[in-house]
């Protein structure tokens, strides 16, 4: 049965110069899981709203897309607002009402569903997906991977044949997000539910795909099983799209032989079949020396919210050296972001020291913290713009200060060229992509020049392309003599770009290292490469590291 | 009067109910669309916000000031739900109390009358718009003097009333302050991001 | 101003029906600002700090206590600077009359007030927002939608102004020092961003609404509450009750003559029994509160 069937489609945007589609054709049949994905800008976003009537931007279209053999555009409101359901990708936004249980009953109250009805699903719903512990709470209070699965939940109860997700995990962090496709999957395999998906990482869901549609330009360029698609993006020109496979569909692509691997355990058997009789030898791991000159200096620091609370830090250490790219993991609410805030002077420290450049904390007073020293990237990057141009919110930095108003253009330039957002100086920052918008914020905070730079989750939301620009990018202002300290959770990001390690627990660094020394000493708080290596070749790392061995191995 | 203490307490407060009731009936009539009523629910949050967050000088609130500048985009009805809408939220959030139908009524009247003047141009100029800033914040304070008096003055008396506004004069001008303040610092910009929303609402609408 | 903190587990009254709490609110406040007489005040303002005692909470009881006191002196200072009217001059302030039927007046309506805000407070923890909303929208349900959004994007911007002023505090702008104009423009500056980020996201709340079927067919009107035999009885006992005060005050029975001079409040058969059902009602939250209370006491 074909759930979708899409047929010579074209669409233009009435205004602005977002990408319009064309000529799309392709069908998806009952039951099937479709991942779509394709560079920032490639029209996939357009696609899909294109499927839901409710959402269809406003311009012209020809064609025709159809829903059960149905035209999805005559269909009458109340059966597309139920049959498909669509999910966004900002996890608060889409929350209508305060109560978590008002949420759920939202979409049937809509179409004038009686309470007895919208009661008995309501409770079907809330057990399938474990809400029942939290159904009368406030919205407000959820954290980001409930309110997203309360998003899906609330879709969910209007009984959707085909649900559509909008890049539904990339304001999550890697846990949240790997449960919340996992209930994505759960409803497509136990409810037969048709899926069609699109995410910057590809990482999770690759390996649920029944097919992947490869997007460019507003045109499809491939729709393939994930095996071929993995072969013809190695096969091909593609650089960023291959870049976002999942690292065993991208170690196969390095070499191309037997059948492509999709999961860690599917590479591991693949990885063993390859070394076959040979004996790689392991590189050997390079001594590491830190820089001496210690920028962050953290001397058994502890910290509580409150008297008599938990503490959140506890008997802390650590140092940033100059020059380093200095990382910082660990799990969700181990307190990370507290140990920034309490660096960054939000928060006050009970005991211990804290110096910055060799200066106790406590000694900078006022906003001296932030003059030519520090500058903090928060994780929210809206809270940085003000103005109605991101030219104007970059040329703010400088109001106070007495530079002429030439002098001021050529720095937001020049750090607006470094930045690769020059075209963009005229947008409205918030038309900005995720990725675009990162590297806009980061812009506004090196005009600032700091001496040292705190990044809280710098990678959040950002496609394999846009991490590449932001790694070189950290790189290089390290070399300019920059320190850096980011918190994250993307391993593969810390692996490849950091200079030092560190995992936080509990309260305190539990290990630190060299990514190299830090991440093969570690089992299962290491990268993909690592794990789907490490029983045959130590020391591999990186992705890259990882295809390099396997083109030695033909 | 002689018969007993008349207690104008209750009756007041039902009749400041009462008063409100053709407005919202009004709203609930038109089956609004989400797209007209959407930045005014926004915009109610940031009003009491807005109250929480300058707590820190007292009366000193910006508040009647962003109800002024959303009913000036949207108009009098609008401003008027706005304004109940906050003042209702904010203690629905914060606790609720026996002032709570005043100042919904207050600052409904106060979005009310922003919207009425802006849809005859009487709010372009900037002397105007200082001037209705500073009556909303005596509008503002002599409505909830009314609850005051009827509360707890016997019989509440003319004599009475302006004993208590003028009690209230300082604290009122404060706030009046506040508004004029917050209406020069606020109106341009807002006024911009408000239209550009109803913009992009507009479009999604057609 | 800080968020009032809800009771953890529900219980007492919390467990009825909204229109039952909210009824019983009604009924109460309306009589404890209807009768300006010293037995109702008196009755009204013992079952309100019992009942906020009880419910409450102890640290929420004593700061509505802190609160409460200090306005109860305030209106009965007030009140005889106010009025000078009555037949008992006790002696001159400035040239004004302080009299004796004010000071009893002033008394009398400040423990009303006192009442009445005590017994906000113990509103304040039964009935829920979502509960007002749910009575406010069997009325106006698309004005109670709005109200839904209001509160459910309250607590978000107030954790958004939160994270605006940190960063903007990074870049320089510290909204918490400086002159009281600078922390103004400050803050009126981060009151901007935060306007903006709001009104970004409520385009997708839209269409996250509209996706969901809002806005085309007639909405019908979901609630958690049901309402079963108890609602039923504990209702009918409240209108009961409540049809009393309102004979009470037709008769006459509730209201007292303070002008030109004090007279005493009536105690015949029929005021007695008016005293004695108004502090029924008065007691309900506190009565249901200890009848579970000791239960649980039985079943330990």
């Amino acid at each position: 049965m074909e759930a979708v069937k899409v047929t010579d489609f074209s669409f233009d945007y009435a205004i602005g110069n977002e990408t319009a589609l064309h000529d799309i054709n392709f069908t998806v049949n009952e039951g099937e899981f479709i991942v779509v994905c394709g560079p920032s800008g490639c029209g996939k976003s357009t696609l899909l709203k294109s499927i839901k009537p409710q959402l269809k931007p406003f311009g012209t279209t020809r064609g025709k897309i159809e829903f059960y053999g149905e035209d999805v555009y005559s269909l009458p409101d109340e059966k597309t607002a139920g049959e498909i359901g669509f999910v966004m990708q900002n996890p608060d936004a889409q929350i209508v009402t305060d109560k978590v249980w008002h949420e759920l009953a939202f979409g049937l109250e809509n179409l004038g569903v009686e309470t007895p009805i919208i009661r008995s699903r309501v409770a079907e719903m809330a057990n399938y997906f474990g809400i029942h512990n939290w159904f009368r709470k406030k919205t407000a209070e959820l954290s980001g991977g409930q309110k997203q699965l309360l998003n899906l939940a609330s879709v969910m109860l209007m009984q959707p044949k085909l649900i559509i997700l909008d890049e539904p995990s990339s304001q999550l962090d890697p846990i949240a997000a790997r449960e919340f496709l996992e209930n994505v999957r759960k409803i497509n395999l136990e409810l037969g539910t048709t899926i069609i998906i699109t995410e910057h990482n590809l990482e999770e869901v690759y390996g649920y795909a029944d097919k992947v549609l490869l997007m460019e330009k507003g045109r499809i360029k491939k729709y393939l099983p994930p095996q071929e698609m993995a072969q013809y993006l190695a096969e091909n020109e593609h650089e960023g799209m291959y870049k976002a496979l999942p690292t065993p569909a991208r170690m196969y692509g390095s070499v191309l032989k037997g059948e492509c691997p999709l999961s860690i355990v599917e590479g591991r058997t693949w990885f063993g079949q390859l070394v076959d009789e040979k004996q790689p030898e392991s590189p050997v791991l390079a001594e590491h020396e830190r820089p001496s000159e210690k920028v962050i200096d953290i001397n058994e620091v502890w910290f509580q919210y409150e008297k008599g609370a938990d503490p959140v830090l506890r008997d802390l250490s650590f140092s940033v050296r100059k020059g380093e790219i200095c990382s910082v993991l660990g799990g969700n609410g181990a307190g990370k972001t507290t140990m920034l805030s309490v660096v960054s002077q939000k928060r006050k420290y009970n005991l211990g020291s804290i110096k910055i450049s060799g200066k106790e904390l406590s000694k900078y007073k006022g906003t001296e913290l932030f003059e030519h020293n520090m500058a903090v990237l928060p994780q929210n990057s809206q809270s940085l713009f003000v103005f109605e141009t991101l030219r104007r919110d970059l040329e703010e930095i400088f109001a106070e200060k007495k530079i002429s108003k030439a002098e001021i253009e050529e720095k937001v330039l020049a750090v607006a060229r470094r930045m690769e957002i020059d075209s963009l100086l005229d947008r409205h920052p918030y038309d900005l992509s995720g990725g675009e918008m990162q590297k806009a914020a980061l812009a506004k905070i090196l005009l600032l020049e700091p001496k040292l730079l705190l990044l809280d989750e710098p990678t959040k939301g950002m496609d394999a392309l846009s991490k590449e620009n932001m790694g070189r990018i950290l790189q290089e202002l390290a070399k300019s003599g920059a320190t850096i300290l980011m918190v994250t959770h993307d391993i593969e990001f810390c692996a490849k770009y950091s200079d030092h390690c560190m995992l936080f627990f509990d309260g305190y660094i539990v290990s630190e290292g060299s990514p190299k020394k830090f991440f093969s000493e570690n089992s299962f708080y290491t990268t993909a490469a690592s794990r789907m290596t490490r029983h045959l070749v130590r020391n591999i790392i990186t992705c890259e590291e990882g295809e390099q061995l396997c083109r030695s191995l033909l | 009067m002689a018969t007993g203490a008349k207690n104008y307490g209750l009756i007041s407060m039902i009749m400041v109910i009462l008063a409100m009731v053709p407005f919202l009936m009004l709203y609930e009539m038109k089956k609004p669309q989400a797209r007209e009523w959407i930045p005014l629910a926004v915009m109610a949050a940031i009003a009491a916000v807005g109250r929480a967050a300058f707590a820190f000088v007292p009366h000193f609130k910006p508040t009647s000031a962003i109800i002024v500048i959303t009913a000036m985009v949207f108009g009098p009805e609008a401003g008027f739900l706005t304004g109940a809408i906050s003042a209702l939220a904010s203690n629905l959030f914060f606790g609720q109390g026996p002032w709570t139908p005043w100042q919904m009524f207050a600052w409904g009247l106060i979005g009310f009358l922003a919207g009425l003047l802006s849809k005859h141009g009487l709010l372009k100029k900037k002397r105007q718009l200082v001037l209705f800033g500073i009556a909303c914040g005596y509008i503002y304070g002599w409505i909830l003097n009314i609850w005051s008096g009827a509360g707890f003055v016997y019989g509440l008396s003319w004599q009475s009333y302006i004993s208590l506004c003028i009690t209230s004069l300082i604290p009122d001008g404060i706030h009046a302050a506040a508004t004029v303040i917050f209406l020069l610092l606020l109106s341009d910009s807002w006024g911009a991001k408000l239209r550009r929303v109803k913009q992009k609402f507009g479009i999604l609408a057609s | 101003m800080t968020e009032k903190k809800a009771l953890k587990t529900e219980s007492g009254l919390s467990l009825y029906h909204p229109l039952v709490s909210f009824g019983y609110f009604v009924a109460v406040i309306a009589g404890t600002l209807l009768f300006i007489h010293p037995y109702f005040v008196l009755i009204s303002l013992g079952c309100a700090l019992l009942s906020a005692a009880m419910i409450n909470g102890k640290k929420m009881f004593l700061a509505s206590l802190g609160f409460g006191i200090p306005m109860f002196i305030f209106i009965a200072l007030a009140n005889p600077l106010f009025n000078h009217r009555g037949a008992t001059i006790l002696f001159y302030l400035f040239d004004n009359p302080v009299t004796k039927e004010a000071i009893i007046y002033g008394i009398v309506s400040a423990g009303m007030m006192f009442a009445a805000v005590i017994w906000f407070t113990c509103y304040n923890t039964v009935v829920t927002s979502d509960k007002f909303i749910y009575i406010f929208g069997r009325v106006l349900p698309s004005v109670a939608l709005i109200i839904s959004m209001t509160l459910s994007l309250i607590p978000r911007l107030m954790a958004q102004i939160k994270v605006i002023a940190d960063t903007q505090r990074s870049i320089g702008l510290d909204w918490k020092s400086g002159s009281l104009m600078h922390r103004i423009r400050a803050g009126a500056r981060i009151l901007s961003i935060l306007v903006s980020w709001a009104l970004e996201d409520a385009v997708i709340t839209a269409d996250s609404m509209r996706a969901r079927g809002y806005g085309q067919h007639k909405r019908s009107t979901f609630s958690i509450f049901r309402f079963g035999k108890r609602d039923g009885i504990m209702l009918s006992i409240i209108v009961l009750l409540f049809a009393a005060e309102v004979a009470a005050y037709i008769t006459g029975a509730g209201t007292m003559e303070f002008y030109p001079a004090i007279v005493a409040p009536k105690t015949e058969f029929i005021d007695i029994l008016f005293y004695i059902a108004y502090a029924a009602l008065g007691i309900i939250p506190a009565a249901i509160q200890m009848k579970e209370e000791l239960k649980w006491k039985q079943l330990k």
